[in-house]
């Protein structure tokens, strides 16, 4: 019989006694170790960094021996912002954070079943209830399920004090007697299946592909959905220093060994190996089973009027909106973003850091909610205006606004909002607004910020280099133009009318989490139908030449995401080109629209509307689909689409992805390199938009550095390793909300412990590499010489050169990661040979013994390591084996000759 | 006497091409010197730097920037240098290709010569600066003036064309120019005239044969870019990071550069018969003193 169970026994340890001291999480044979509890109460922003400890796990599994690779993941490891806090919560955080740096965990402890058992099982009279999600990584396997979300019979009738505890009660009760409950979830559904039955996963209807149990467990309901990757959060709950907190994960198998690592590629094994679309794709085959829809947690209902003179949008309509959390609400928090640009006290126009959007406002623009009410079943409508409260004390930004319920919205619960209100759109800033009759209308409506499965809001300010994030729903719009105006929208047009001397065009689309829409009486469209998608360009006359080149990168851009990260869902993509003068409109992305940019003229060598393009198709993935917190976690959505990115320019026009121009061939991904390096110590990558200093570092890091630290595992261990790791990643959580843990999980479960360690030191640590050569030597070798008594003789033997010659390279790895690097070493007569390293330790010392003296030595002669933060440095020779720069001095003279003849009489 | 051609002066036009080169040299080698310091201990040398991808490249001039900014402020002095200095060695190869005609020609009388007539063309030079800025400016004015007419009533690209469109008939007038400077330091070269009299007789020889003249310097301007684009596909299709290919390399851009300054001494060659033509003084200048 397969024993399933993991304990986890509680110890309360003191903040500051934890801080400076690890045991907290101390491990130990057979057993879980508990994170710490905090003795005091802290901000939610100060707990939030003590719920980044990881905890270790350990699935007792005796006698089984050989099995599948599991791994234990905490589920829903969003962090919750209040955001309210700002910056300097912010920074508390990160100096929290960085205390404890060295301890972090990146991948969940896997347990070893082998001989092991429960320390500490369920014990009685414990608090909440929660939920671990449990999730079996089947190697090279789909695992493509949800475990984000609460098993419905753990949601807030865990709560104490609420009635339907009781029911919970006696489940957890029953759970202590051990017999835990668990939840498959599979293509088909989701069903409780009795604990026992898990060892016949193999009889599992759907045992052929990997299951997602659940295990309700006895925990601290509300905030186990915090956990990071295989952590345990315990700190919103009442204090009780002595309380021990159980944390059980139960889990069988009829296999035995236990692991969550799928072989990773040997270093440089998968580097040959080209990708093309419809070829080799990673996990494309299991689109079958990627999820069809999202949760369904709030729908709009509106008519949107637009008046082009006045740049003015009346909207009116109804938002359904569905407690999904385990928490009953007694309150809404929307978010007015338009009211970014409403003055000079907003956040967004407060914070100066440079960046995009940036320039200064010539007319203002806001949002003017008319009416908000709570519509009764009976129809009877309750104002919620008069209490909304559109400020906090000493702020006066407009943004974000929390909106005091008359009475509770328990979980599960749905209710309608009447609203109304007045867009005054501002000329074009940061996305929105218009230009001359030109309007590009984002972030327009009152938006029902993100209700966390724990019962918290994610809701923020629109602060100057943070984007968004919201929950998943049916958008249905109907929108009211000028009748001589061409509207492009979110979501295909399900009818369309003219009345009179308007257009009237409603658009209707699921699954999304936003929608904006653009208007314009000048723009030409064009419409194609790829890859099953119905594609459609709006340009501005004269700009076809670059249209067509949108719709190019898009013919080759569309199959391939889709093939690497998922098909695309919807049936529509519309594709807005503004004009060079609203370009501020340009280069973003909603759900099905998406908009790019670049001049009429740009010469064709130039990549930008197609890197621009490409760009934000991507972040149909990422940020559209894998439904990341953009303003919590901006390299999620900008910094993995980044890579995609240069991926896809790579594969599509090769090393000139950038520029290709008379010989000089700029690819993407070097951009990106050099575009990062600046910065890497300047701060982590891996923080919050608002925390960013400035926006020049917010772009180098969140951007490029990311980029290029995925582009360089890319080159080390393979693109298709990348590719797998990414599409897996964004078909398993499809249609959720993952977490930086859910990702670096993913790459530990497909290449590994090592890289994902890698990735996660420069995502969050400021990690960084220089590979030096630093010595180059070799000599003669000589023979042993001296006094040597042989066979009662005595002989001496006088110093000779032997035939050989003998030296070393000595080659040391700088920084905080490394990567797995080849040495080129090559000899007086040009032969080379290659060493490989794999990046582990400092130095690295290669014996040299050969025929011919060595000549030089280059690590990483391929140049796969874009970080590596010295290039200069990778390579030393021998004396007088150093080239002169012969072809930098005859390029160089002929173009300063070209320049004195270009000035010179 | 026989009219003043450029082909009968290739040891003039080797020394322009030298002195170019020279200029050129001199610049390059202290790039190629922190080139060589970063990559010269690759086995492939500086060629690993044109790799397809540019990432070292862009390594090198993000990295030493400090060293390329030093390399920008040599250029720009080297520019300014040869802009202004670059007017003795020009008013030499003049000097020579009229002396051709008449058998005499030192390179101690073109040197005095051209000394001589300096101040003159540094006169010319400076005019020859206002106007040019000054037709630049009236260019960009009147781009802008049609732009906001136009801008609201037209599309961006449409709007963009027209600019283009204001923007063409000062093209002819920079290039009108650039023949009248030539023409006025030819004149000041061969007849030993003061800066506003070689104008005057240059506008005058530009009224008598305004066509012949134009299509001489258009011509050969169209043949100089023509023979960069050719060197530049040159370079391309032959790669040449090292070896034999970059010694044909070479010897194809120093060929663009070397054509280049026989085109220009062509164009001065005619410029210099175009003056004495206008002039009716072809037989009375350039006596030595």
């Amino acid at each position: 019989m397969i024993r399933d169970l993991l304990c986890v026994v509680a110890r309360h340890l003191a903040h500051d006694a934890a801080t400076t001291h690890l045991g907290g999480r101390t491990k130990c044979a057979g057993a879980c170790v508990l994170p710490t509890t905090d003795a005091r109460r802290r901000t939610p922003i100060a707990r939030a960094a003590e719920d980044r400890w990881g905890i270790d796990f350990r699935i007792d599994q005796p006698g089984a021996t050989q099995g599948p690779p599991w791994a234990v993941q905490g589920v829903n490891e969003q962090w919750k912002w209040g955001w309210g806090a700002q910056a300097d919560q912010l920074r508390e955080l990160h100096e929290v954070d960085a205390q404890r740096r060295p301890e972090r965990r990146i991948e969940a402890q896997m347990a070893d079943a082998r001989g092991a058992e429960p320390v500490v099982g369920p014990r009685e009279g414990l608090g909440h209830e929660g939920v671990v999600g449990v999730r079996r990584f089947p190697e090279l396997g789909p695992g493509v399920h949800s475990c984000a979300e609460t098993a419905p019979e753990s949601g807030p009738g865990a709560r104490d004090d609420h009635e339907p505890a009781r029911a919970g009660q006696q489940r957890r009760r029953s759970q202590r007697r051990g017999r835990p409950r668990v939840v498959c979830s599979n293509p088909a559904g989701r069903h409780e299946v009795d604990p026992g039955s898990v060892q016949r996963a193999s009889d599992d209807p759907v045992g052929a592909h990997p299951t997602v149990v659940r295990i309700v467990s006895i925990s601290r309901a509300e905030h186990a959905a915090r956990l990071p990757f295989a952590r345990w959060q315990a700190d919103d709950a009442p204090v009780r220093p002595w309380l021990p907190l159980l944390l059980t994960a139960v889990f069988t198998t009829s296999a035995g060994r236990v692991r969550a690592r799928i072989e990773a590629p040997e270093p440089g094994e998968l580097q040959s190996k080209e990708r093309s679309v419809g070829a080799d794709a990673p996990d494309s085959g299991q689109d079958s089973m990627l999820r069809q829809h999202a949760d369904d947690v709030v729908d709009y209902t509106f008519r949107a009027t637009l008046d082009a003179g006045a740049h003015t949008v009346h909207g009116q309509g109804r938002i359904h909106w569905r407690n999904v959390s385990r928490r009953p609400q007694d309150e809404l928090w929307i978010h007015l973003y338009l009211n970014a640009f409403k003055n000079e006290r907003s956040a967004y126009l407060r914070e100066r850091v440079g960046g995009r959007g940036s320039i200064e406002p010539s007319d203002w623009g806001w949002i003017d909610l008319n009416r908000l009410s709570i519509v009764e079943s009976d129809g009877s409508a309750t104002d919620l205006l008069s209490t909304l409260e559109l400020r906090r004390p000493g702020d006066d930004d407009e943004t974000d606004a929390r909106v005091p319920l008359h009475r509770v919205v328990a979980p599960g619960e749905a209710i309608d909002l009447d609203v109304e209100f007045d867009d005054k759109l501002p000329p074009i800033i940061e996305r929105t607004g218009y230009r001359g009759s030109f309007h590009m209308v984002g972030q327009w409506f009152p938006k029902i910020a993100r209700l966390e499965a724990d019962g918290t809001w994610a809701h923020f300010a629109f602060h100057h280099l943070s984007e968004f994030y919201a929950d998943f729903g049916a958008y249905d719009v109907t929108l009211d133009v000028p009748s001589n105006f061409i509207v492009g929208a979110t979501g295909p047009v399900v009818e369309s009318r003219i009345d009179g001397v308007r257009r009237v065009e409603r658009h209707v689309q699921g699954d999304i989490h936003d929608f904006a829409w653009a208007a314009w009486d000048r723009c030409r469209t064009r419409s194609e139908r790829i890859d099953g998608v119905d594609v459609r360009i709006l340009f501005p006359p004269g700009f076809d030449g670059v249209a067509e080149r949108d719709l190019t990168a898009i013919r080759f851009a569309l199959p391939y995401d889709s093939q690497h990260y998922g098909r695309y869902p919807y049936s529509v993509l519309t594709v807005v080109h503004p004009q060079e003068d609203a370009s501020e409109a340009g280069g973003m992305e909603y759900p099905t629209l998406i908009t790019t940019e670049g001049p009429w003229w740009t010469p064709s060598p130039i990549h930008v509307p197609e890197i621009v393009t490409v760009h934000e198709l991507g972040h149909q993935w990422f940020y559209g689909l894998v439904a990341t917190n953009e303003a919590a976690w901006p390299f999620l959505d900008e910094g993995v689409n980044q890579y995609v990115e240069t991926d896809v320019m790579q594969q599509w026009r090769g090393d000139g992805s950038a520029l290709d121009w008379m010989g000089l061939r700029i690819s993407d991904a070097a951009l990106q390199a050099i575009e990062g390096e600046p910065a890497v110590h300047d701060e982590p990558v891996a923080q919050p938009a608002a925390a960013f200093s400035t926006g020049d570092n917010y772009a180098r890091l969140v951007y490029a550095r990311t980029a290029a630290v995925l582009a360089t595992m890319a080159r080390t261990y393979g693109p298709d390793a990348i590719a797998k790791a990414l599409g897996v990643y964004a078909r398993r959580y499809r249609f959720e909300h993952p977490g930086p843990m859910d990702l670096l999980g993913v790459f530990a479960e497909v290449l590994g412990e090592r890289p994902a360690a890698t990735l996660r030191a420069a995502l969050f640590d400021e990690g960084w590499v220089d590979y030096v050569v630093a010595i180059v030597s070799s000599r003669r070798a000589q023979e042993v010489a001296g006094v040597f008594d042989r066979d009662g003789k005595r002989e001496t033997r006088t110093r000779r050169n032997a035939d050989s010659w003998e030296g070393s390279v000595l080659l040391r790895r700088r920084g905080t990661i490394g990567f797995p690097v080849d040495i080129e070493l090559r000899d007086a007569s040009g032969s080379t040979r290659r060493e490989h390293w794999n990046g582990e330790g400092e130095s690295l010392r290669i014996p040299w013994q050969e025929p011919v003296p060595l000549a030089s030595a280059v690590v990483d002669p391929d140049d796969r390591v874009l970080v590596d933060a010295n290039l200069e440095n990778n390579r030393a020779s021998s004396p007088g084996s150093s080239r002169f720069a012969l072809l930098t001095l005859e390029r160089i003279t002929y173009w300063m000759q070209l320049a004195v003849q270009a000035v010179s009489p | 006497m026989t009219q003043v051609r450029a082909r009968r002066s290739p040891g003039a036009i080797a020394a322009m091409w030298g002195g170019q080169a020279v200029l050129g040299l001199v610049v390059a080698l202290p790039a190629a010197c922190v080139v060589s310091r970063a990559f010269g201990a690759d086995p492939r040398g500086d060629a690993t730097l044109w790799d397809a991808g540019g990432h070292p490249l862009l390594v090198l001039l993000s990295r030493d920037s400090h060293a390329i900014g030093a390399e920008l402020c040599l250029t720009s002095i080297a520019l300014v240098f040869a802009a202004v200095i670059g007017l003795l060695p020009m008013a030499a190869l003049m000097v020579a290709m009229v002396s051709r005609t008449s058998g005499r020609c030192t390179v101690a009388y073109a040197a005095a010569r051209s000394v001589r007539a300096f101040p003159a063309l540094a006169v010319l030079l400076g005019v020859a600066l206002l106007a040019q800025g000054a037709t630049v400016g009236a260019a960009w004015v009147s781009a802008k003036v049609v732009d906001l007419c136009v801008r609201e009533a037209s599309s961006e690209a449409g709007a963009d064309l027209i600019e283009a469109m204001v923007l063409l008939p000062f093209a002819p007038l920079l290039g009108a120019l650039a023949v009248v400077h030539d023409l006025a330091r030819a004149a000041a070269v061969r007849f030993r005239m003061g800066a506003f009299g070689a104008a005057s007789l240059a506008f005058h020889a530009l009224r008598r044969s305004a066509w012949s003249t134009a299509w001489g310097y258009t011509w050969r301007q169209v043949a100089s870019l023509s023979a960069v684009l050719a060197g530049a596909v040159a370079a391309g299709a032959l790669g040449g990071r090292r070896g034999g290919a970059l010694v044909i390399l070479t010897v194809v851009h120093q060929t663009v550069i070397g054509s280049r300054v026989a085109l220009r001494a062509s164009w001065l060659a005619q410029a210099l018969r175009a003056v004495a033509d206008g002039s009716r003084r072809d037989h009375a200048g350039l006596e030595p003193r």
